[in-house]
């Protein structure tokens, strides 16, 4: 089931050399499964772990994230 | 598949094909009144002997094959999944504890009552690795 909370992980990895999901969750601390899911709108990660995604991207939170109830 | 998800098949599989086994052999005994109880008792010491062999087997071949994913603890998405199949297990146990509860005040055989309680461990452990599977395979 899909959550509300869409996200622009996949556009940002592919701006940010192509970077895998593998790397990507190495460099938040989660499994590539999770970050797989999250990127699917599959999960959504807590407030911490999508700060270290924005993080990781140099990005502020609401560019990586947005909370689609519709 | 991840490492969780493989481990959690393992413990599903392992755990449905050995205690299968054992309360296959049981039920016909109970439905003909005719128990070799300390056979049954020495037979369910074995099953879960070689449950724990399996398993352990098992684990020890695929952290082998995945050292990293092994070594490393569950992450938040993980926890979730283990809390919600921890939450259908317990409901499992305990409307098993309930049932034996009442069964023992009925007057009911302890070996009968004891191998319902075994029972419904052996399910509630299924029912917590077949949701933890199904949550892994929808992603959360």
């Amino acid at each position: 089931m899909a959550t509300v909370v869409a996200n622009a992980i996949r556009r940002l990895r592919f701006e940010h050399g192509e970077m895998t999901q593998q790397e990507l969750a190495d460099k938040v601390g989660v499994t590539r499964q999770t970050i797989n899911a999250i990127e699917q709108g599959k999960y959504s990660p807590s407030l911490e772990a999508a700060f270290r995604i924005a993080a990781v991207f140099g990005a502020p939170l609401e560019s990586v994230f947005q909370y689609r109830p519709d | 598949m991840s490492f969780r998800e493989k481990s959690a098949w393992v413990v599903l599989v392992a755990n449905l094909v050995v205690f299968g086994l054992y309360f296959g052999a049981l039920a016909p005994a109970l439905l003909r009144g005719a128990v070799d109880q300390p056979h049954f008792i020495g037979l369910l010491a074995k099953s879960v002997a070689l449950l724990v062999v399996v398993i352990v087997i098992l684990s020890i071949a695929m952290a082998i094959r995945s050292p990293g994913e092994a070594n490393a603890p569950r992450d938040e998405r993980e926890k979730l999944i283990a809390l919600k199949g921890a939450r259908v297990a317990y409901v499992a146990l305990a409307t098993t504890a309930v049932a034996a509860f009442w069964g023992l005040i009925a007057g009911l055989d302890r070996f009968l009552v004891a191998n319902a309680l075994f029972l419904g461990l052996v399910v509630a452990e299924a029912a917590q690795n077949g949701v933890q599977i199904v949550h892994y395979r929808r992603g959360a």
